[in-house]
């Protein structure tokens, strides 16, 4: 089975602006999922520049931007995308999955709102 | 500890925001764009509309422009011209726009949901059942059923058996969050609903402001002046940085460190120094006090529990008189700078009120500002400031002579335990103070967060004495580290402080950095 590869931005501004609350939940997360799930804290992903801290923090899930992440949201986030990654396993047709609201499949910003 | 959610996010938002106009200098250009600039496109609307939302924002702005949230005197005017006028007040000479002397909390009512009073609600689950243990149990007979169970509210005293004797967990507490989290019952709904503090009573903890799910309870701050000062540099300013802020970020001391160099201030030191000279003088007290018989002795650091104390009869006679690590740090700060203004950074809100207790010698206050965790943070935010991206900086050294205990220790004071860890390790291995060979075997007893009833059991110390020597009281869960205006998580912060604890002291040959800034100053 893939694993979901969860980035978060630790970079200051991401970090003030609730990347805290997602650091401090990793442990958590990993008593959750297990090994199905990487968690991993990387310096500014430059985010808070092109686009502004306003929709921080920001986090990528299997290389998907998602903004203004919260621990629920990231929660659905990488719910949706275990879902995604066993249907792939289960069935020939990977097109076949759920697709998801926010992840924008171009790795594009998601629209949180 | 801090809580992440939405009144946090906003509060911190609006203190990047307002904080990068300051640092700009364009406060007075720009401050009314600020609430509708926070609700444009993707804002979700917290409350009845989104002008409700706007409108709060400008008040909170409007507080952090200094601007008196009971009064309300001036609240009709634009931002701007409030702006334009903090800004002169501050360019004039000598002028210092200062303390409102206001008390460091506030309610904004605006904001103040005025919540329904703390009741007892039977909710849809109850069955109406035979053995009806609710109305058997109620000692005021306010339960009635009739095909359902209801509570009387003029009846009812809020006792809660009913709440307790139901098989079906049918009757729920509807508590107001900030009374139910006050210590000392400070916070309270007045006629119209609406939450008023009683700053007799208050102790500063900060609990209301992380409990508040409407983020009514307020700071009155000096953050945008402080901004100011970074901008303009007509003083040299100096960090005086506490433990517990180290804990606050996922970055080296070091770096932390490049950060406040970055944003303007002149010298950086560490509050960890002081503490280790606070921890010598509170063993030396407590030996005092042990050979004179006097009972125990309660630490003294922690400004919420001195506040608490006071209202505890004798056991405020038993608060150790040793100044608190913030307090000899910023008169070593004064003494080594007296043209300099002294910022103190740490995530605790007492702190503003502690900062105003002590006049200097020269009638100066010895700090000028207290900026909290939060706050810095907002800076380096508003300054794009990316901390792991800096080269390490070091940290200047305050005390004239070197402390016989181990710098970690001072660095320890931030956690629960660590004063009395610190003052046990100086009756143990002695100091110049205390000779050594006199090794001490203390009791302690520890205690972090204040809670009623912490405060009922503390109050009957009065009565019968602990069973120690030490009390080492903190006000937050954890110590410092989870002080109400922290930013880390609980447990991501105490593993940035054992981070920090075991870091190398700074050396204590003056850094090369720091030459430039004895120049400056």
């Amino acid at each position: 089975m893939k694993k979901v590869h969860v980035t978060i931005c630790a970079g200051t501004a991401c970090y003030v602006l609730g990347g805290a609350e997602l650091l401090g939940a990793i442990d958590s997360w990993i008593a959750k999922w297990g090994e199905q799930v990487e968690f991993e804290g990387t310096p500014c992903l430059g985010f808070c520049k092109s686009a502004g801290e306003a929709k921080a923090p920001y986090v990528l899930v299997n290389g998907l931007v998602v903004e203004h992440t919260t621990a629920e949201k990231l929660e659905e986030m990488v719910n949706s995308a275990l879902l995604g990654t066993e249907e792939e396993a289960s069935s020939a047709d990977a097109a076949a999955r759920p697709g998801n609201a926010i992840i924008r499949k171009d790795g594009g910003y998601a629209s949180g709102r | 500890m801090p809580r992440e959610d939405n009144t946090t996010r906003i509060r911190r938002e609006l203190l990047v925001r307002l904080g990068r106009l300051a640092l700009e200098g364009t406060l007075a250009d720009s401050i009314d764009d600020v609430p509708f600039d926070m609700t444009a496109e993707g804002w979700e609307t917290m409350r009845c509309c989104v002008h409700h939302d706007r409108a709060i924002l400008r008040l909170r702005s409007y507080a952090l422009l200094g601007g008196d949230v009971r009064g309300m005197d001036d609240v009709r005017k634009p931002l701007s011209v409030l702006a334009e006028g903090f800004q002169n007040s501050r360019c004039q000479d000598g002028a210092e726009l200062g303390e409102s002397g206001r008390f460091p909390l506030q309610v904004l009512g605006e904001a103040c949901n005025a919540c329904a009073k703390s009741r007892y609600v039977v909710t849809d689950a109850c069955q109406a059942c035979v053995a009806r243990p609710c109305k058997v149990n109620c000692p005021k007979g306010a339960v009635t059923v009739n095909g359902r169970s209801h509570i009387d509210p003029d009846k009812c005293v809020n006792c809660g058996l009913c709440e307790k004797s139901c098989p079906f967990h049918a009757i729920v507490k509807v508590p107001v969050p900030c009374e139910e989290v006050c210590p000392t019952g400070a916070i309270s709904k007045g006629e119209d609903g609406i939450a008023r503090i009683d700053e007799a009573k208050c102790i500063l903890c900060g609990k209301c402001l992380r409990a508040c799910p409407f983020g009514a309870p307020i700071e009155q701050t000096q953050y945008l002046e402080a901004a100011s000062w970074l901008r303009e540099q007509a003083r040299p300013l100096i960090a005086l940085v506490a433990p517990a802020t180290m804990a606050q970020f996922p970055v080296s001391s070091g770096k932390f460190m490049a950060g406040l160099y970055r944003l303007g201030f002149a010298a950086v030191a560490e509050v960890a120094e002081a503490a280790c000279a606070t921890a010598e003088r509170e063993a030396a007290e407590l030996r005092e006090r042990m050979h004179r018989s006097e009972g125990f002795l309660a630490t003294s650091c922690c400004p919420s529990w001195v506040l608490a104390s006071k209202a505890l009869g004798d056991v405020a006679g038993h608060v150790s008189h040793t100044p608190s690590p913030m307090a000899i740090a910023a008169k070593w700060a004064r003494k080594r700078y007296p043209e300099a203004r002294i910022v103190f950074i740490g995530p605790c809100l007492a702190k503003r009120a502690e900062a105003r207790g002590f006049p200097g010698e020269d009638g100066r206050k010895l700090v000028d500002a207290v900026l909290s965790a939060e706050e810095i943070g907002a800076l380096f935010t508003a300054k794009d400031i990316q901390l792991q991206a800096l080269e390490e900086a070091r940290a200047v050294q305050l005390a004239e002579q070197g402390s016989s205990l181990d710098l970690c220790y001072g660095r320890g004071f931030a956690q629960s335990g660590g004063v009395a860890a610190s003052v046990q390790s100086v009756l143990e291995n002695g100091n110049s103070r205390i000779e050594v060979g006199s090794s001490w075997t203390i009791r302690t007893l520890v205690i972090q967060g204040l809670s009623k009833q912490v405060l009922a059991l503390a109050a009957l110390w009065n009565k019968k004495a602990p069973d120690a020597d030490l009390v080492e009281v903190m006000a937050c869960e954890g110590g410092c580290i989870g002080g109400p205006l922290a930013i880390a998580q609980a447990k991501s912060a105490a593993v940035f402080l054992q981070r920090y604890m075991s870091e190398p002291p700074p050396e204590a040959k003056v850094a090369s950095s720091s030459e430039a800034v004895e120049k400056a100053v």
